[in-house]
């Protein structure tokens, strides 16, 4: 759920107001963002790499310090408050930060005591844990033996150890298998149905509409859109065209401006042998004319096709247009310039 | 205080887990009470010290050593914490990084102190003959662990700082050594010439290794008071340092 009022309440669980984080390089993670985050949901961050998604939750977290702006967590201030907010809040984050010399019971046990956990039912509440996250006949084996699955495991294990209210997790499913990625999922649909609000960074956009019910689209440390999945691509996506052409597409080529000039195609961009043409029209059967217009325009340039496919309206499409940069791409900020194509991907406006 | 003891207890369970570096760092003392001990065993210390041999004088001073050595490189393990991301997850609990910092500072002294013992009971071995008594072993103890603390403190904001094993083996090399031989661990201050004497009147090192070497070799608490004071004061500064160094790499990790 969002909220667009200042302050928190028993409905929101963070609020920020022009947060900005500057690092000693200069490089600007946060730009003046606002952001509403309500309780009892899911909500993930998405954007590329760069984009503020980390630095946003280490601030939320308590482990970095805004330049300026203000956020409020829990109905606590992050400014003033920091180390009660930390018994309510579960940070994990994108790497595994474990000990591979300590077994999982030691880690478990030393952060129970970290946490301050009462001794009475800390033995309990550790077993119970590594019951539910399939790490019980594990623990008494050193971390150094565990597979890539069970570590993620026991570091999601230590995130929610002392049953936070606020859970913060950095692309949690990032180098998990299937089987693991439904599990980490499962976790959070339990977290959520339990009360507990989840903010999640994520670059797999199937998965965030699937499972989550708010995002927060961020890009150059800024929040573009938020709102629920359906409601962000209601609002900012559209229909788009995936050309396979049989040659590449180079980047003085005239087909994607051609193509833009076609009415109903809002802009073109081009990547390899791959043409993207973004259609301004919503309606399903106007959107089907403008797809056949496109077709024949290429047949007419007597151009290969190896195939194409029509999408629907998505995140994927959402962020496009919002930002002008492909969501998986992976360049870096200050390489990734809008309009003039990144990631060998060019637009044509 | 039970974040104390957990951390406390996770330093020793590292520690036993790697008995060969533990095994190792007993090798070296041991090697310079043999070799020195030995090599200058005709070396005329009755001059300065009467009724007493070299062996008896090194026993001490070795015993300093092992603690000097071993508290440069107790920052090694957080730099091994740093590099896995596990100090910065302990730091991110809503435990105070001090209070972790001191588990871990406590385990490293105890077992200095400990290792410090037994170097003291080989050189008895070997036949250094010490004036035991158990106010002199307490004496020397708390100076040595006065010292200890000051230097574990030391090498862990080093090792926050700098994050780097090679910044590790830098400071060991820089501190060490100057510190060792500016000292009275191995040759009494007044055969020293005067200007090594007067940089070994203000070197921790020579407060903590007297203070020992008069408990243990005279039953002598003359030197001690001032000492202990000393020490206590140097290891409080850099105790601070260390603390607020923890405190701000949670800030900023």
């Amino acid at each position: 759920m969002l909220t667009s009022e200042y302050g928190t309440d028993a409905e929101t669980a963070v609020v920020a107001r022009a947060l900005t984080k500057r690092y000693a390089n200069g490089v600007v993670a946060l730009d003046q963002l606002d952001l509403d985050i309500g309780r009892a949901g899911i909500m993930a961050l998405i954007g590329n790499n760069g984009s503020g998604k980390t630095t946003l939750l280490k601030l939320l977290a308590g482990l970095l310090t805004p330049n300026s702006g203000s956020a409020q967590t829990l109905g606590c201030d992050l400014a003033t408050q920091p180390i009660s907010l930390r018994r309510r809040i579960g940070y994990v984050s994108q790497a595994v930060e474990l000990d591979p010399e300590m077994t999982g019971q030691e880690t478990l046990s030393l952060f129970a005591t970290l946490h301050g956990l009462p001794r009475a039912t800390r033995h309990a509440r550790v077993a119970a844990l590594a019951e539910s996250f399939g790490l019980a006949e594990h623990l008494p084996r050193s971390v150094s033996t565990y597979s890539g699955g069970l570590r993620q495991r026991l570091h999601l294990a230590l995130g929610v150890l002392h049953e936070p209210e606020l859970l913060l997790l950095d692309e949690p499913t990032a180098a998990l298998d299937p089987a693991g990625r439904s599990f980490v999922w499962h976790l959070l649909q339990r977290f959520r149905n339990e009360g507990r609000t989840v903010v999640v960074a994520s670059h797999d956009l199937a998965e965030v509409s699937q499972h989550c019910q708010g995002i927060a689209l961020l890009h150059r440390g800024r929040a573009l859109a938020t709102g629920s999945p359906a409601e962000v691509v209601a609002a900012h996506a559209s229909w788009r065209l995936e050309i396979e052409m049989a040659r590449l597409v180079e980047d003085n080529d005239d087909l994607p401006l051609q193509l833009r000039s076609l009415s109903g195609v809002k802009e073109v961009t081009a990547c390899g042998r791959q043409l993207v043409a973004n259609f301004a029209e919503r309606d399903a059967a106007a959107v089907e004319r403008v797809k056949d217009q496109v077709i024949r325009h290429l047949a007419s340039r007597s151009e290969s096709l190896l195939g194409y496919r029509l999408h629907p309206p998505d995140l994927a499409s959402a962020y496009f247009n919002l930002t002008g940069a492909p969501i998986e791409e992976t360049v870096p900020r200050a390489r990734a310039e809008p309009g003039k194509g990144t990631n060998g991907r060019h637009k044509s406006k | 205080m039970q974040i104390l003891g957990a951390v406390w207890w996770r330093t020793w369970l590292k520690t036993a887990r790697r008995p060969v570096v533990l095994t190792f760092s007993f090798v070296q003392p041991i090697m310079w009470i043999l070799f020195f001990g030995f090599l200058f065993q005709r070396f005329d210390i009755g001059l300065v010290l009467h009724g007493v041999r070299y062996l008896d004088f090194l026993v001490p001073g070795v015993c300093a050593m092992t603690v000097l050595f071993g508290a440069s490189q107790s920052g090694i393990g957080l730099i091994r914490d740093m590099q896995t991301g596990f100090l910065q997850r302990l730091f991110a609990s809503p435990a105070n990084p001090g209070v972790v910092l001191c588990g871990k500072l406590l385990a490293d002294v105890v077992r200095l102190l400990a290792q410090a013992t037994v170097i003291g009971l080989l050189g008895l071995v070997v036949g250094a003959k010490l004036h035991l008594t158990l106010a002199g072993l307490g004496a020397s103890l708390l100076a040595l662990g006065l010292f200890a603390i000051a230097f574990c403190s030391l090498s862990c904001v080093v090792a926050m700082k700098t994050g780097a094993q090679e910044s590790m083996a830098t400071f060991v090399h820089l501190v060490n050594m100057p510190l060792l031989f500016t000292s009275s661990a191995l040759v009494p201050a007044r055969q020293m010439p005067d200007w090594l004497a007067a940089i070994s009147r203000v070197n921790p090192l020579t407060l903590a290794v007297d203070a020992s070497r008069d408990a243990l070799l005279f039953g002598e608490f003359g030197s001690l008071g001032r000492a202990l004071m000393l020490l206590a004061a140097v290891g409080t500064v850099l105790l601070a340092i260390a603390w607020t160094t923890a405190t701000g790499l949670r800030r900023e990790n």
